[in-house]
């Protein structure tokens, strides 16, 4: 099939891996916020007490650009709540980086929205986390859901490209068509989810949290809002948090690759998070604590890039760093656990993430389910955690069927779930220096699941992995037939001389 | 070969933050609807439906039926 017509700044080639490019870099400029959202994991309110000067942020967009960063997200807090953003924004375009902003736009006006255009700005993504009510409550400010929908609007006018990003909890997930249906209307043309995280504000109210075991019924409602969305102008983009290698996979990252899937946790591969204090670290959401690399006021960007042990971690992680379910995964070293921030944040280590849907399914065959309950409150600091137990339990009503397969001490269940994790996970490869690039999983086209090269059965649905593809791809040819057939009577219809439609010839 | 897979493209994992606002769904999916929803316009002008809209569209419904499998 055709190739896309542009290829977004953020996707990575080989070389950015190889070399360690910091392709994409989301940068915290303030923690000033006018909002005071009830999951808001760095509790941005007041700015820190020493945040970069104006100088300061200008030299590190040039370091940033002489490290070959291609895109950088302004957060914040609130970001246009910093005198000098716009004169940021200017620096970073000044570059040829591509330069978008989050944010959760109470009193984000026209006017700011205008100066920030001018200044380069290219896109802007709007928080919006549930219908009028639900996200005024989470937002903590009355009206804040009409202020995010308005500024949708005049962000479209302005001429930048307009997404909204949805954190989805356990109220969210009945409002998800809704939200959808709104957002739309608005003229948003992207929507990004991702599960909120036990992290800061969102750990102290974690009532908020969805159940590890709800994605049994989160992820059928977003593969079917995925294609409804794909038919109205909306292209759904599943964030960090959510997957993986489940029955919708092969679908979630498709975003100009068939068959990309989900290759691990990026952080400090090729990707910075910046706090506005000048902290680096792998990744914007990550804990302070644990996974801060240095600041830019004692080393150099580039000295830290390339030599905290704690901006590394992602680049050094394999299968030997996993535990639970995680850790005998068939999937462990392409995956290594998913979301790292995730699982950092329930568990006080990575490795190990029980908000995966193939996890759900895997479980569920033997009537089992996992959730979490919070053992220790979060520190009141910004991006602090608390620690989260995990549970598995008998899915209700089916106690009788989980009973043979559920021990009944605690060590022994934490067990079972290893076991029912199934395989010998894959060794890792790690050379030196050089950057480890992602592994990459075949599809059986019987089922549409990653199976690893080199099998010749599913370990899914059992299928003869090569008669599936040659099926499929007999399928494709015809399918693409179609398709020429179709395009030339349109073209046809166009050019004013069409015919009586004849039967397909493919 | 070798130059093509040093030049392989990742798409990378949205981190939290403004999602990839440039990217579109691809594939031979998105490929057929658009192709239908472009056809759809010329029906009227066709007089009749061609038989290739009629079997582009039985495509576009098995292969959105597949990827919900069991769930």
């Amino acid at each position: 099939m055709a190739e896309p017509v542009h290829r977004p700044a953020r996707f990575r080639t080989d070389d950015d891996f190889r070399r360690h490019v910091p392709v994409h870099v989301v940068w915290e400029i303030t923690l000033a916020c006018n909002l005071k959202c009830q999951h808001c994991g760095s509790r941005a309110g007041r700015p820190r007490p020493n945040e970069l000067s104006t100088e300061e942020c200008l030299e590190v967009v040039d370091q940033l650009a002489r490290l070959g960063t291609r895109e950088i997200s302004l957060i914040g807090g609130e970001a246009y709540l910093r005198r000098d953003w716009t004169e940021i924004v200017r620096a970073i375009r000044g570059h040829g980086i591509y330069c978008a902003m989050q944010t959760g736009a109470r009193n984000l006006t026209p006017a700011r929205i205008a100066e920030a255009a001018e200044a380069g700005l290219q896109g802007i993504g709007v928080s919006i986390d549930g219908l009028p009510e639900l996200h005024d409550e989470l937002r903590g400010v009355p009206g804040s859901y009409e202020m995010a929908i308005q500024a949708l609007k005049d962000a479209k006018a302005a001429g930048l490209r307009t997404s909204v990003n949805t954190q989805i909890g356990a109220r969210t997930v009945e409002q998800m068509p809704a939200i959808m249906d709104r957002i739309i209307a608005a003229g948003a043309t992207h929507w990004q989810l991702q599960l909120t995280v036990a992290m800061g504000n969102a750990a102290d109210n974690d009532a908020l949290l969805l159940q590890p075991y709800r994605l049994l019924d989160l992820m059928p409602l977003l593969a079917r809002l995925y294609h409804e969305g794909m038919d109205r102008g909306l292209t759904m983009i599943v964030g960090n948090n959510i997957g993986y290698f489940g029955p919708y996979e092969h679908f979630w990252r498709n975003l100009g690759q068939e068959s990309s899937h989900w290759t691990g946790c990026s952080a400090g591969q090729t990707v910075i998070g910046l706090e506005s204090d000048g902290t680096v670290k792998g990744c914007p959401s990550l804990a302070t604590v644990g996974y801060a690399g240095g600041n830019i006021r004692d080393l150099s960007l580039e000295e830290i890039w390339n030599s905290s042990e704690a901006i590394h971690f992602g680049r050094l992680r394999s299968v030997e760093d996993l535990w639970g379910f995680c850790r005998t995964c068939y999937y462990a070293d392409v995956c290594r656990g998913g979301c790292t921030w995730t699982a950092d944040s329930l568990f006080g280590r990575p490795g190990n993430n029980p908000y995966c849907h193939h996890r759900v399914l895997e479980l569920e065959k033997q009537g089992l389910r996992e959730r979490v309950v919070k053992t220790r409150e979060a520190p009141m600091q910004s991006f602090a955690t608390g620690e989260f137990e995990l549970i598995v339990e008998p899915i209700p009503g089916r106690e009788a069927e989980a009973a043979a397969a559920f021990p009944t001490t605690t060590a022994a269940r934490a067990e079972k779930v290893v076991q029912i994790g199934g395989r010998k996970a894959k060794p890792s490869h790690r050379s030196g220096d050089e950057g480890r690039l992602p592994p990459s999983l075949d599809i059986c086209r019987a089922c549409n699941r990653f199976f690893w090269p080199g099998e010749e059965t599913c370990p899914h649905c059992g299928a003869d992995v090569e008669k599936a593809a040659a099926a499929h791809a007999e399928e494709v040819r015809y399918r693409h037939a179609l398709i020429a057939e179709v395009e030339k009577l349109i073209r046809e219809a166009r050019d004013g001389n069409a015919q009586e439609p004849v039967a397909t010839a493919v | 070969m070798a130059a093509a897979a040093k030049k392989k493209t990742v798409v990378p994992i949205p981190l939290y933050a403004v999602t990839i606002c440039e990217a579109v769904a691809s594939g031979d999916l998105a490929k057929m609807k658009e192709v239908a929803r472009q056809a759809e316009e010329h029906v009227q002008q066709w007089g009749n439906v061609p038989a290739s809209l009629e079997a582009l569209k039985l495509e576009i419904s098995k292969a959105q039926k597949k990827p919900y499998g069991k769930s």
